[in-house]
């Protein structure tokens, strides 16, 4: 029985010590109240590894469609990304348009960019070095990721800065209304009068970039039409930059702040920036939450999710879940039953290993998930080559924190300073 | 004309089930296992290609 102790007040998700530091509650969740229902919110909560792994991979019973099952977005709906691929569900058009995109961001379209992601990483990582010191976030991790993408696209390099100032707007206006709210659509109508003559450049003279092939990819003769080109657009920018430029951030504060002894570690062998990347991924991923809706009556612990109900996927608990992971409260890179290397869609590996969560798993999994691992892990060594023995400037730090959990605030420090011999 | 997998380069991402699931499914052992043994539509063979593209492994190949 659970005592009283463990009673959760759904107002504590909106708590300030939330926000700073979920995983008490978390483990509150998981060990007392593994399907929670959220009466404030009007939701239900999954919180253990197994469960979230299993929901992810549900189709039958869980869908992310926000508006209709499988129904078309409306246009003109106060989403700052506009038509997006995040709000197809479970259909055959969602498949569709991953696929349109999908061989660029895994196998060989990938490692086709990888020269580019390295002269990019090195163009910011030379312009941030002159000082002996550098603010990580601003200076460099908002930077990078963007660039890249917008080169991707075969947006115009000049224009780069522009795109830097715009998906910046939009973010804020992902996790918060009112003001920022407005400004993030403000700057998505800006982005988008811009794009309406590239996008009728690359119909008439289609050239070798993902913006081309958004605007030819057919699917039964049809077209995407300009607004969901446009917000296929939004989206990257915005899913592909900020969540990126965050777990950059996450890595470098994780060697600096909570496991110094393993940064010798890495300083010695650069490659275990790979298993920074992971094990950053599972302790405290950039993204916490993932929302689905029941498409039937689920049950689960005893219990009945109703049809059409909200359920929030804690992929940031499931990744705490000592029922998967030994000592989960440790940040470990030498991690023995974590999978170190490029992440799974399935959730499966050919090792006995567990992968985390922090991708999502299945029909939605992150698409970008080899891209982000790659510009995370050349970024870092790129840092560590020119910058030598990087240190903190602080000694101490406010830590990681999400300014609004659960509007899928991402989790990242605000500021972090790094001093390093010239 | 086949689809086949080679399973000791495959590395179980599951892409080439998720992004064409009437041509592949998951196995019980979590290995991808081909549904359709012979391309016989051009839709077919058009996926088969793409899939291709989406394996990170390279452990997708068509052969006549
Ligand atoms: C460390 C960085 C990243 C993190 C933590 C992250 C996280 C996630 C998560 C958790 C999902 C699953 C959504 C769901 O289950 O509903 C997702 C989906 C997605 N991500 Fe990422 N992502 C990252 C980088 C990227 C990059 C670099 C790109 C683009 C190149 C990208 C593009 C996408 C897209 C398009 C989807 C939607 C996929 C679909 O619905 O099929 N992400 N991401
Ligand atoms: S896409 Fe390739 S690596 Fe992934 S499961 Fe299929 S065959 Fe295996």
């Amino acid at each position: 029985m659970a005592g009283l102790a463990h009673e959760i007040d759904p107002r504590e998700f909106d708590s300030p010590e939330f926000q700073s530091n979920p995983f008490p509650l978390y483990q509150r969740l998981r060990d007392h109240h593994p399907l929670f229902r959220d009466r404030f919110h009007n939701r239900w909560i999954i919180s253990r590894y197994e469960d979230v792994n299993a929901a992810f991979q549900n189709n039958e019973s869980f869908d992310r469609a926000m508006y209709q099952p499988d129904g078309p977005y409306v246009f003109g709906s106060s989403h700052v990304f506009g038509p997006n691929i995040l709000e197809y569900g479970n259909s055959d058009r969602h498949r569709w348009l991953r696929n349109v995109v999908a061989g660029q961001f895994v196998g060989q379209g990938l490692v086709s960019f990888i020269p580019f992601v390295e002269q990019i990483a090195g163009e910011l990582v030379e312009r941030c070095s002159g000082e002996g010191e550098v603010e990580l976030v601003q200076q460099f991790s908002n930077q990078f990721p963007i660039r890249v993408i917008s080169n991707i696209l075969g947006l115009p390099r000049a224009d780069e800065e522009k795109f830097v100032v715009w998906y910046q707007a939009l973010i804020a206006g992902l996790g918060f209304g009112g003001e920022h709210l407005a400004r993030g659509i403000a700057a998505r109508n800006e982005m988008w009068q811009y794009l309406e003559p590239l996008v009728a450049d690359r119909l008439a003279h289609p050239k070798d970039d993902l913006l081309s092939k958004l605007c030819l990819a057919e699917l039964d003769g049809v077209r995407m039409n300009m607004d969901e080109v446009k917000g296929f657009i939004a989206l990257l920018l915005a899913a592909g930059g900020d969540t990126t430029d965050k777990a950059i951030a996450n890595m470098w504060y994780h060697m600096l702040y909570t496991r110094p002894d393993q940064f010798e570690d890495v300083k010695k062998d650069p490659e275990l920036w790979d298993n920074v990347f992971s094990e950053m991924m599972r302790f405290d991923p950039v993204v916490h939450v993932q929302s689905r809706f029941t498409t039937r009556e689920v049950e689960m612990h005893g219990r009945v999710i109703p049809e059409r109900a909200q359920v929030i996927l804690s992929l940031g608990a499931g990744n705490r879940d000592e029922r998967v992971f030994k000592n989960p409260d440790v940040f470990d890179i030498h991690r023995e039953d974590l999978h170190m290397g490029r992440e799974n869609r399935s959730a499966r590996y050919r090792s006995d290993k567990q992968g985390h969560l922090g991708f999502g798993v299945g029909q939605h999994f992150c698409m970008g998930y080899a891209m982000a691992r790659q510009e995370a892990v050349i970024a870092c060594t790129r840092m560590m080559e020119v910058m030598k023995n990087p240190r903190p400037k602080f000694a101490t730090h406010e830590g990681i924190t999400s300014p609004n959990i659960d509007s899928g605030g991402f989790r990242s420090p605000r500021e972090l300073w790094i001093q390093f011999d010239k | 004309m086949k689809v086949v997998i080679d399973i000791e380069r495959c590395m179980m991402s599951g892409e080439c089930c998720y992004n064409h699931p009437w041509l592949f499914s998951f196995g019980e052992d979590g290995f991808p296992e081909v549904l359709v043994p012979e391309l016989t539509t051009e839709q077919q063979r058009k996926e088969a290609r793409q899939s291709i593209q989406v394996c990170p492994s390279g452990a997708i190949s068509v052969i006549e």
